[in-house]
């Protein structure tokens, strides 16, 4: 029991990964026990996710360290910098993973239900919990290139899902496209603000990187592009384009996923700012930066959801303006991050109040996908 | 000016890349532009873990006292492009569907969704 305790980090993405490619096999076998077998490992996923989460509120942020003698060992011996990779969870990481392992643990039991295609149905579950693995990699890590690659594992299991009744219909073809075109970007312009950081501080580690940190103008470059690519990715206003096609043309247990998925889109901006940047950018100028997405996204996203027609493009278009509250909060607590007056009298509560908010829309905005999807 | 050749071809790559996305309207060249891109910051990593003089990091065939690269840039690179394979692979798949369904790869015609 403590062995899988202390090893819960790795386990909560190595069972899903791992059944993610046992599926095609057991498909072979029996068809009908790919999905209840989906269930099951996000089952074990999620009851992990709460056992770490005990852990961590009563103990403190876990570290978890591949390849050392011991998994809390960060610095190699005779070594002044980590190399190895490691999961690094504090209190916010495991709040999102729990939103990730609930939601897709309910995504997978609605689409027992609702996927009554039977072939396909293994590659399905795989994606499924393929976007699930890189979900929880995104809000686990604690280094910056598995930043990058656990992106790119979300990102490529979404296109393929959100295309999925593209065999059948152009649609979600199209908005396939559009969103796999928006993540590959995004993902590459990622990649260049790592390459500009290895080449600076010749780091990868988000917390050795942030003792290092200066804010030159190089370090300003990467932040603008780490900024504007998190953001279109979590969907805020002026990159929004996707969201809409991608939300109402996927399977409806999907764009419960998707939902939570942008919002590890969302947590990622908030760990490169907070956790990275911190008290060592302009925090006045870049929360202003973020108000301003969060309240172009609140006001846009739900002028355009009034006139639409289709119930599901309303509710992605209204999923638009509540990532708009979300930034708007935590923007609004780093504006006065350098003011402690301002911080303790409203910043806290506005980063409380943005913070929580993930929760509610993952749940609520998840739910009601699911009653669009029950509806037609 | 020689040393800085390669920063100018990333900048050449990123750049075209970036005017295929927004000037081209045929799916394919879209995909090409976003290879373009990939090739670009691939090309900027490997040239971070240029090190002049110093040899491959293998520690049983090295002379003493030479410098070695360190081989994480190398590694990151080898990672990116085995996922830009795939990606590349999903966007060609993905605008083969497109084309079955609308009979065309022009993006003013794949326009089903909007609003």
């Amino acid at each position: 029991m403590s062995i899988l305790l202390n090893n819960s980090p790795i386990l909560i993405l190595a069972l899903p990964l791992l059944a993610a490619f046992l599926i095609p096999l057991i498909s072979r076998i029996n068809k009908k026990t790919v999905g209840i077998f989906a269930v099951f490992v996000l089952l074990i996923s999620l009851v992990l996710t709460i056992l770490l989460a005990v852990k961590i509120i009563s103990v403190g942020p876990q570290v978890y360290v591949f390849g050392a003698k011991s998994s809390s060992l960060t610095l190699p011996t005779g070594l002044k910098i980590p190399i190895r990779i490691m999961f690094q969870i504090d209190a916010m990481g495991i709040f999102m993973g729990l939103i990730t392992a609930m939601v897709s643990f309910l995504g997978a039991v609605y689409s027992l239900a609702f996927i009554r295609k039977t072939e396909g149905m293994d590659k399905y579950y795989s994606l499924l919990l393929l976007l699930t693995v890189g979900m929880f990699g995104m809000e686990f890590t604690g280094d910056l290139f598995n930043l990058f690659v656990f992106l790119e594992i979300a990102s490529i299991a979404s296109v393929a899902l959100i295309a999925y009744r593209g065999t059948d219909f152009g649609e979600p073809a199209e908005a396939g496209f559009k969103y796999m075109i928006v993540s590959t970007i995004s993902a590459l312009f990622v990649l260049f603000a790592i390459g500009i950081f290895y080449g600076e501080y010749d780091l990868l580690n988000i917390a050795a990187l942030a003792n290092m940190i200066k804010y030159s103008q190089l370090d300003k470059i990467a932040l603008a592009l780490l900024l504007s690519v998190f953001a279109m990715k979590s969907g805020a206003v002026p990159m929004h384009m996707w969201t809409p096609d991608a939300y109402s043309e996927a399977p409806a247990p999907i764009t419960m996923i998707l939902v939570a998925a942008s919002q590890a889109s969302l947590y990622a901006l908030f760990r490169i700012i907070f956790s990275l940047y911190n008290v060592h950018m302009n925090t006045l100028a870049v929360g202003w930066i973020i108000i301003i997405f969060g309240v172009l996204s609140m006001f846009i996203g739900v002028t355009m959801a009034i006139v639409q027609k289709d119930i599901k493009r309303l509710m992605a278009y209204h999923a638009v303006s509540q990532t708009g509250y979300m930034l708007l909060g935590v923007g609004v607590g780093l504006a006065v991050l350098s003011n402690p007056i301002a911080l303790k009298d409203y910043g806290i509560t506005a980063f409380e109040g943005g913070i929580f908010h993930i929760m509610n829309h993952a749940m609520y905005k998840g739910l009601l996908f699911l009653t669009a999807g029950a509806l037609f | 000016m020689i040393d800085n050749l390669p920063y100018i071809a990333v900048a050449l790559f990123v750049g075209l890349g970036v005017y295929t996305l927004m000037y081209k309207k045929n799916l394919i060249k879209i995909a090409i532009g976003v290879c373009l891109i990939e090739n670009g910051v691939n090309l900027f990593l490997i040239t971070l873990g240029y090190r002049k003089g110093a040899i491959a990091p293998i520690y049983t065939m090295a002379p003493s006292g030479q410098s070695m690269v360190l081989p994480t840039p190398q590694a990151l690179t080898l990672t990116s492009i085995v996922i830009g394979i795939a990606t590349t692979a999903l966007i060609l798949s993905v605008a083969m569907m497109i084309y079955k369904h609308y009979g065309t790869l022009d993006t003013d015609e794949v326009r089903r969704l909007r609003g």
